[in-house]
């Protein structure tokens, strides 16, 4: 039974726009083990991008509402002092690759510099923390003298390679991957997915895989997550949720993906993601959902209240949860 | 390779622009203006005659004989008698070697180098140095630091007075601010007879007038002379400073915020680095290359605009109060400060750019390639 | 259904025209900006109406002003130093009464005045407004007995009347009348100085071989004789008497006794106009000239883009300044000569944003699909860049309306109404710093201030939309 490393409960964030109050992260509870990965699956705006800022604390200006407990091999750090989050946790046991690294890096300074900062400042010697960056280059499969290059001169994929690299340099506890590979090509993404196996198994990393790709999530997740509309609508090991998905809107994403070799009619999910503004009422992916248009039992349950976490059979070790009223 | 390349375009762009710049103020100033420098030759013709009157003996045949003689020499020497374009080349050759001749009406520079318009220009230019030039660095430093600190507490009290404040100083004309001041300080004060109260103009007091027209820097080494030329000085550089600490504060406040919804500072954040080098690494270091420009482009605008009133305002021997005097204080226009005045400005204002847009590269490693 | 509803909704950089409002006014500086904004345009209306049409030529005739105090500061001013100065008075509450004798009308004219102040009026003015007057062979004539609050008499006149206006205390009949009142009750002779107008002695007594004012209740005795049956030469329609003080009205007045307050409102339209269409020529020929550089780009943007530089590199206001005194320019002339110089920056942003739109994937799209390049221009790019021509023409505004008084400061390109500028020329030419004529150097330039300012906050309140990066504070 590996530990508890960070066990997420109840969190919410909430940010003032023009339009309204966004509940981009609504009440989202989840737990990761040590050495596990658990892929956070869900369309755009589904609020995912938010959780992950949610769990390195840097969110933006105009956020109304955080609230809930995470707890990082039991200690609360949703609720520290951000002084004292900054240095102890924000990269050094917490890290985060962002979506779109490409334009993650500072144009004016070189990239060993910038690698070497968060080392530097902790107290590491120059040379020390140059050689660590360097090797941390290696480990990702770029030439040890990109410490004297500058962001643009760098493709897309490097860039993304250094990020990842500079957040091993710290030997973070739990590594966040927001939409790693989104922007890349194909023969990138794939390398990019090789690298981030190879590197789990040689630093003993834990990640937070967020992507809206399932099949790509299923490469490396030992559990996942499905997330709508900011809610989790169903977490379970990776076998529980792709031989067993239970949740409609998982149904409707598994079946939605192309396979190569059976021939599948090819179904998508009708109508568009909800604003996070003014959600629908009960369970938010109500209006969409196939069985809430067939069971007229449903109506007025399904519109009207909530579903709460159910656990169903699995065979993996991590419990398999669903938010629906089907299973109550 | 492709640095130097880019710049030597941009050396020849600034060039030829300067050169174009040059011709319409010659052609300008060459074209319209003959009828004010025809006045001119008979003014001096009027004087000549009547100073030959005075010491010899004349009839009116030879005086008139006399009278046309010399206005077609003073027309050929000022070359009046020559087409416009070929009047403006003479006028363009002449400011490029720096051969700036002589002011019409010497005596309202206080005769300064005899009424070489290179010796008056020198004379004022102390003047604008003390008062514009630091004068706006003054500004740009401490408005520069007040915006930055503004941004980052974005939406805050603090930065919301900022911002009204640079509102109402770039509403208020500097020179009217001016004019207040000295109602306050110079005339109010006074008819109180308070002890403290400051000059109602002038860069110096008249005693250290002319050391100041000549040698300025020796006026430095008197300590009375210094700080008489310091209580001179207060009111204007007040007045300056209250205007342009505002506008420097908003354009260091909107390019922080700009820069500061930039990616790599989230992710400098994300991080962990601590505030403080968040801000100077991933926020100034970026936003230094537009910084630095604005104000390198400010040093040679100034006496284009309102300090030139400003300096009219307050007496002040600079560029902009010559500028005046030749323009418009004058009887007629004193063209050669005037066209010598705008062309040096104009000039220097293109090396100031050529010299920025070195520094701009310096810092942006991404103009580089 | 969902998707039609969305086609509809009409976005602009991303926000409908509602949220763009509601980005606009949810920070103060809006509300401010959008306050003050009214005020302006309500005031300027306001000056419309209430000046007349030919406004030019009444400020600059100087029948207009000859009855007003010249460099008087506002009436109110009393209101804070006490009873020192005393107003204009125009009296209307007389008694008038016609006698007719002998061939002669006997038009007697009677009224007081309440006089508490230190300084007295400078002067008394008969208006009859009566072009007749001047046609008769024998003009009226005028006797006036005043009766003092401190029991004394004096008499004053004959004096005749034979022009619209007629000045009382420099007739030399009056003069020489205070003289000897002023000898023969406290012997004290030439007291009124050469020069000098009789009328503030009629309000002065001597205590211990000093001036000082005589307060209390005076009283005014009009006789005016007409030499004529027709009684109705002079009548209360056509008499004014006018007792000019040492203030006057909201503003006070300048050096030729306009009144500052209807010189300062005249300011609000003239202004105004004069910035909007600096600011105007200056966004059209930006949009233009940005949009022909950013569209076609290679060559046309080229070539255009060095134009620019020469634009910007030009010094608008030392030209300015020499083309207004060489060719005697107006300030319409300098408004036209402005925007000639000024639209390089603006013609920069217009050419980076279309630049920006042109690189979109849905321009490429369209283009793919076959559209001209006129209906991309017009579905695609205009709509994108009409806040931004919007933003340009708020932020050109200041400047112009500031270059505009700094010219009109330094006395050149003027006009006949009377702008902010010019009071200040004036303001500075008569001396007003060295006298302290805080009513005329203040407000002109706080008026431009707060024009000025008014637009400056409109812009900043507007940046959230122009700038996605600032929204949401």
């Amino acid at each position: 039974m590996s530990m508890v490393l960070l066990d997420v409960r109840n969190v919410k964030l909430y940010y003032t726009t023009t339009k309204g109050i966004v509940k981009a992260v609504d009440n989202i509870s989840f737990e990761l083990d040590e050495g596990e990965t658990l892929a956070i699956v869900g369309e755009s705006g589904s609020g995912k991008s938010t959780l992950a800022k949610l769990l390195v604390r840097v969110w933006e200006r105009n956020v109304s509402l955080v609230d809930g407990e995470i707890y990082l091999e039991g200690k609360e750090i949703l609720h520290m002092p951000e002084e004292e989050f900054r240095r102890e946790i924000r990269w050094k046991r917490i890290a985060m690759v962002p979506q779109a690294s490409m334009n993650a890096l500072n144009p004016v300074i070189k990239i060993g510099d910038q690698m070497t900062e968060p080392l530097l400042l902790q107290g590491t010697g120059k040379d020390e923390a140059l050689k660590m960056a360097m090797d941390a280059l290696e480990s990702v499969g770029l030439p040890r003298d990109l410490v004297n290059r500058y962001p643009h001169q760098l493709s897309g994929g490097m860039k993304q390679r250094v990020i990842i690299a500079m957040s091993i340099m710290a030997h973070p506890k739990v590594v966040i991957l927001d939409e790693p590979t989104s922007a890349l090509d194909v023969i990138t993404q794939a390398n990019i997915m090789n690298l981030l196996k190879k590197l789990k198994w040689e630093y003993k990393l834990s990640y937070i895989f967020i992507t809206h790709d399932l099949s790509l999530a299923s490469e490396l997740a030992d559990s996942v997550a499905i997330m709508y509309a900011g809610k989790l609508v169903e977490i379970g090991g990776a076998e529980d949720i792709y031989t067993n998905p239970s949740h409609p809107y998982t149904q409707g994403l598994i079946s939605s993906v192309p396979t190569l070799r059976t021939d599948k009619t090819l179904s998508f999910i009708p109508g568009e993601v909800p604003s996070l503004i003014n959600p629908p009422s009960g369970c938010r992916f109500h209006p969409r959902c196939p069985f809430y248009k067939d069971r007229d039992y449903l109506k007025g349950l399904c519109d009207e209240k909530e579903p709460p976490m159910v656990e169903l059979e699995g065979k993996a070790s991590r419990k398999h949860l669903v938010a629906c009223w089907l299973y109550k | 390779m492709g640095l130097a390349r880019t710049l030597a375009v941009r050396a020849a762009t600034l060039v030829v622009l300067l050169f174009i710049v040059l011709f319409v103020i010659s052609f300008a100033l060459a074209g319209p203006a003959s009828k004010i420098l025809k006045d001119e030759i008979m003014m001096e013709t009027k004087s000549i005659i009547m100073n030959l009157m005075l010491h010899g003996h004349y009839n009116s045949t030879q005086i008139q004989q006399l009278q046309t003689q010399i206005m077609t020499e003073l027309e050929s020497a000022y070359g009046l008698n020559k087409p416009p374009a070929i009047r403006t080349l003479y006028i363009m050759y002449n400011m490029i070697v720096f051969n700036w001749g002589y002011s019409y009406f010497p005596s309202e520079y206080g005769n300064v180098g005899g009424g070489k318009v290179v010796d008056i220009i020198l004379s004022a230019l102390p003047g604008t140095i003390l008062l514009d030039t630091f004068g706006i660095l003054l500004s740009a430093f401490i408005g520069i630091e007040i915006g930055l600190r503004s941004a980052l507490k974005y939406g805050s009290k603090s930065d919301r007075a900022v911002m009204y404040y640079a509102a109402l100083a770039n509403g208020i004309p500097q020179w009217w601010l001016g004019i207040v001041m000295l109602l306050i300080f110079s005339f109010y004060l006074a008819q109180m007879h308070s002890p403290i109260s400051f000059p109602t103009g002038g860069i110096i007091s008249p005693k250290y007038y002319e050391l100041w027209l000549t040698d300025p820097v020796k006026v430095f080494t008197i300590p009375q002379a210094v700080l008489d030329l310091l209580w001179h000085f207060t009111l204007p550089l007040i007045t300056v400073l209250i205007i342009n600490i505002g506008s420097w504060a908003y354009f260091a406040r909107t390019v922080v915020l700009n820069i500061s919804q930039e990616d790599f500072v989230t992710f400098a954040k994300i991080k962990g680095l601590p505030e403080n080098h968040v801000v100077n690494r991933y926020i100034l270091r970026p936003a230094a290359p537009s910084i630095l420009t604005s104000i390198f482009i400010t040093i040679p605008f100034i006496i284009f605009g309102g300090f030139l009133v400003t300096e009219m305002v307050f007496h002040w021997w600079g560029l902009g109060y010559v500028y005046n005097i030749a323009i418009v204080g004058s009887p007629t226009p004193d063209l050669p400060v005037v066209v010598a005045l705008t062309y040096a400005s104009t000039l220097l204002y293109i090396v100031i750019i050529f010299i920025m847009e070195i520094v701009y590269i310096m810092l942006d490693p991404r103009l580089r390639e | 259904m969902s998707m039609a509803k969305k086609q509809r909704e009409f976005r602009i950089l991303g926000m409908t025209p509602s949220e763009i409002t509601k980005e606009f006014f949810s920070s103060s500086t809006g509300k401010i900006s959008a306050a003050l904004f009214i005020i302006l345009v309500v005031v300027s209306m306001y000056a419309l109406i209430v000046l007349p049409p030919n406004f030019a030529s009444v400020w600059n005739n100087p029948k207009y002003w000859q009855l007003n105090p010249q460099y008087a500061p506002p009436a109110w001013i009393n209101s804070l130093i006490g009873p020192v100065y005393s107003p204009q008075v125009y009296v209307h509450d007389y008694t008038y009464a016609v006698q007719q004798q002998n061939g002669v009308t006997y038009i007697t004219v009677t009224f007081n005045v309440n006089y508490e102040y230190d300084k007295p009026w400078s002067e008394i003015f008969i208006v009859i407004n009566n072009p007749a007057i001047y046609s008769m062979p024998q003009p009226p004539v005028l006797s006036v007995t005043v009766y003092r609050p401190d029991g004394s008499k004096i008499t004053l006149g004959p004096l005749p009347i034979n022009s619209r206006v007629t000045t009382f205390g420099v007739a030399s009949e009056v003069i020489s009348q205070v003289n000897l009142f002023y000898n023969e009750e406290y012997h004290v002779s030439s007291i009124v100085p050469t020069g000098s107008s009789a009328t503030p002695y009629i309000f002065y007594t001597i205590n211990n071989g000093k001036l000082t004012p005589l307060k209390g209740t005076y009283k005014f005795d009009f006789v005016f004789y007409v030499f004529s049956q027709n009684s109705s030469v002079i009548n209360r329609n056509n008499l004014e008497i006018v007792l000019q003080g040492q203030t006057y009205g909201l503003m006070g007045t300048d050096n030729e006794g306009h009144d500052l307050w209807l010189g300062l409102l005249a300011g609000f339209p003239i202004d105004l106009a004069v910035g909007l269409l600096s600011a105007l020529i200056i966004v059209v020929i930006a949009v233009i000239i940005g949009i022909v550089a950013g569209f076609y780009g290679g060559l046309t943007d080229e070539s255009l883009m060095r134009l620019t530089d020469f634009v910007i590199l030009l010094p608008a206001f030392p030209l300015l300044i020499v083309f207004s005194v060489l060719f005697g320019w107006s300030i319409w002339d300098a408004v036209i000569f402005l925007a000639i110089v000024s639209w390089g920056a603006s013609a920069r942003i217009i050419r980076a944003m279309i630049m920006q739109i042109r690189s979109a994937q849905y321009i490429e799209s369209a283009v793919i699909a076959g559209a001209s390049r006129m209906w991309i221009l017009r579905n695609h790019i205009l709509p994108q860049i009409i806040p931004y021509i919007l933003y340009l023409l708020v932020t050109n505004v200041p400047g112009a309306i500031l270059t505009l008084a700094s010219i009109n400061f330094l006395g050149l390109a003027g006009s006949e109404y009377p702008t902010w500028g010019m009071l200040l020329y004036y303001a500075d030419e008569f001396g007003a710093l060295t006298s302290g004529y805080w009513w005329w150097v203040i407000p002109p330039g706080l008026l431009v201030a707060f024009v000025a300012v008014v637009f400056i906050l409109t812009a900043m309140a507007s940046e959230p939309v122009v700038n996605p990066r600032l929204r949401y504070g």
